[in-house]
């Protein structure tokens, strides 16, 4: 059987713009963040608009707080599912996580516990949310400082169950599981192998940093060797169509990003990044 | 013991995330959290600390010039303000907007060696608004045509009244001294594809003009002249 190697790109970001236009061709997919669409302003807009039809889009949601205990956003949903579908995207992403409670928005976001009672609230919640988006939705597991003494299941158990009984799937942030990992003393690799064949649609990779002992992921450094020996391992039991490396900090060092996409490129055998790489699936 | 609701625990970690007093590993409130939900009190410490961090790079992004004009320290005023103002949303402008209230009631309605500073922060503030104007999907929809038949300020442009003439406080950052006291209308404007703001000094009436064009109106009902204002996208048509 031939395997198809994934696309793999970068998390769309404005102050990059005119560096992602010059680069284009390294990359076979741009993520878009739909809240940065919704309030970024025209500028934001049109360079995003320059750029239709010329690279794939997948769209990845911040804002949804898909675990507040509080109603759903019934307008911003519909809104995200306008500005996925503008934008030609093929999948729409989003966190196992909470940001809002009772007015407040921290704009971070936050564990949920791992109990059966949280997992039959998130179900409900996703299958609305799955009923108004226009295209298949994936579930993204998030890094957490701190976790609830009263969890009735790992990491891994809580999102296949919530993935399952969704028919979502997965999309897996390797940093995020590395962090956890070591925040949390746990072997990622278990983490890995408990993961159902063909539930990862999609990765994430970033780069993060210690502070105060403790691993944050700061989507701000080159990605570790150690996240992209997890990318290899994942390679075998999983078949990603996407794998997207997102920076958000020292973005005056974007070309750091290219040494990381050849990184993960060399982990399917693919190419370095270049004007001769053409994707079977970027045409 | 039974376990928290879901509901009760995100409200009680969000209040206290957005308590500057969970700087602290110690605070009695975040001990007791603790105890109650997990062991990591220092990380949940330290999450607050870090959201706070982000939170108030967004502020200093959007303000830099107010800040740096204060003529007072930034970070000590960064306390009082958490407590007083729990964010509400992600956007920049927002907590921007937030933190202009927070000093606007910190200097007692205005400040007193620097009157000016109201200006620049609305300034900053405009800017910002212009800049992340949201998208609606009835934006989507309008068409420009050669010759439209409705007429409405860009959603792009943000105007404000200012009583000092803070232009050379904008366009240098060695800019010394009291600005000339006088009335100005600015208009802002991020004009399509551009990278960067624009800013018009504009008269009393065309101010109120534009102030006023906030809904689609017949192009027949203004007094015309509108083709300079297609052009510096003040204003758009339909």
């Amino acid at each position: 059987m031939t395997v198809i190697p994934p696309l793999i790109g970068i998390g769309y970001r404005h102050p990059l713009h005119d560096w992602t236009v010059e680069h284009l061709a390294c990359f076979d997919v741009l993520e878009v963040v739909v809240d940065h669409y919704l309030t970024g302003g025209t500028a934001y807009r049109d360079s995003l608009g320059s750029l239709q039809g010329k690279v794939p889009v997948t769209a990845h949601g911040i804002g949804l707080s898909l675990g507040s205990a509080e109603p759903l956003d019934y307008d911003y949903i519909e809104q995200i599912a306008e500005i996925t579908s503008l934008i030609g995207a093929t999948r729409f992403s989003e966190h196992v996580a909470f940001t809002r409670s009772s007015g407040i928005d921290l704009a971070n976001l936050l564990p949920l516990p791992k109990t059966r009672e949280t997992l039959d609230f998130l179900v409900e919640r996703l299958r609305e949310v799955c009923r108004i988006m226009p295209v298949p939705v994936s579930l993204e597991n998030i890094t957490y400082l701190f976790d609830y003494n009263y969890g009735e299941m790992s990491d891994a158990e809580f999102l296949i169950r919530l993935c399952e009984r969704t028919e979502t799937t997965l999309l897996l942030d390797i940093q995020n599981l590395y962090t956890n990992a070591l925040n949390h003393h746990f072997d990622p690799v278990d983490f890995l192998n408990a993961l159902p064949r063909g539930i990862v649609k999609s990765v994430h990779m970033a780069g993060g940093q210690e502070m105060e002992h403790v691993e944050i992921d700061t989507h701000s450094f080159p990605v570790r060797d150690e996240v992209l020996a997890l990318l290899g391992l994942m390679r075998t039991l999983q078949s990603p169509d996407t794998i997207i490396l997102e920076r958000d900090g020292r973005l005056d060092a974007p070309d750091e990003m290219l040494d990381d996409i050849d990184n993960i490129r060399a982990r399917y055998d693919l190419a370095p990044a270049g004007n001769t790489h053409v994707h079977p699936l970027a045409s | 013991m039974s376990t928290p609701s879901l509901h009760s625990i995100q409200q009680r970690l969000i209040t206290l995330l957005t308590t500057p007093d969970a700087f602290d590993p110690d605070y009695p409130a975040l001990v007791a959290l603790g105890n109650e939900i997990g062991p990591d009190v220092a990380r949940i410490s330290l999450y607050a600390r870090l959201i706070h961090s982000k939170r108030i790079g967004k502020i200093e992004a959007v303000l830099a010039k107010t800040i740096a004009h204060m003529g007072e320290p930034f970070h000590p005023l960064t306390r009082p303000f958490l407590a007083a103002y729990p964010p509400h949303s992600a956007s920049r402008y927002d907590n921007a907007r937030q933190f202009f209230d927070f000093l606007v009631h910190h200097w007692g309605g205005r400040p007193k060696t620097r009157p000016y500073l109201l200006d620049l922060a609305r300034y900053e503030l405009a800017v910002a608004e212009a800049r992340t104007q949201p998208w609606v999907k009835i934006a989507a929809q309008s068409t420009e045509t050669d010759r439209p038949a409705q007429v409405r300020r860009s959603p792009s442009v943000s105007l404000i009244r200012c009583k000092y003439d803070i232009r050379p406080l904008l366009e240098s950052d060695d800019a010394a001294g009291i600005p000339e006291k006088r009335n100005l209308f600015l208009a802002i404007v991020f004009p399509r594809g551009g990278p960067k703001e624009r800013v018009f000094e504009i008269g009393a009436d065309l101010a109120d003009f534009l102030a006023g064009l906030t809904d689609w109106r017949p192009v027949s009902a203004t007094n015309g002249g509108l083709d300079q204002l297609f052009e510096l996208e003040l204003v758009e048509g339909r």
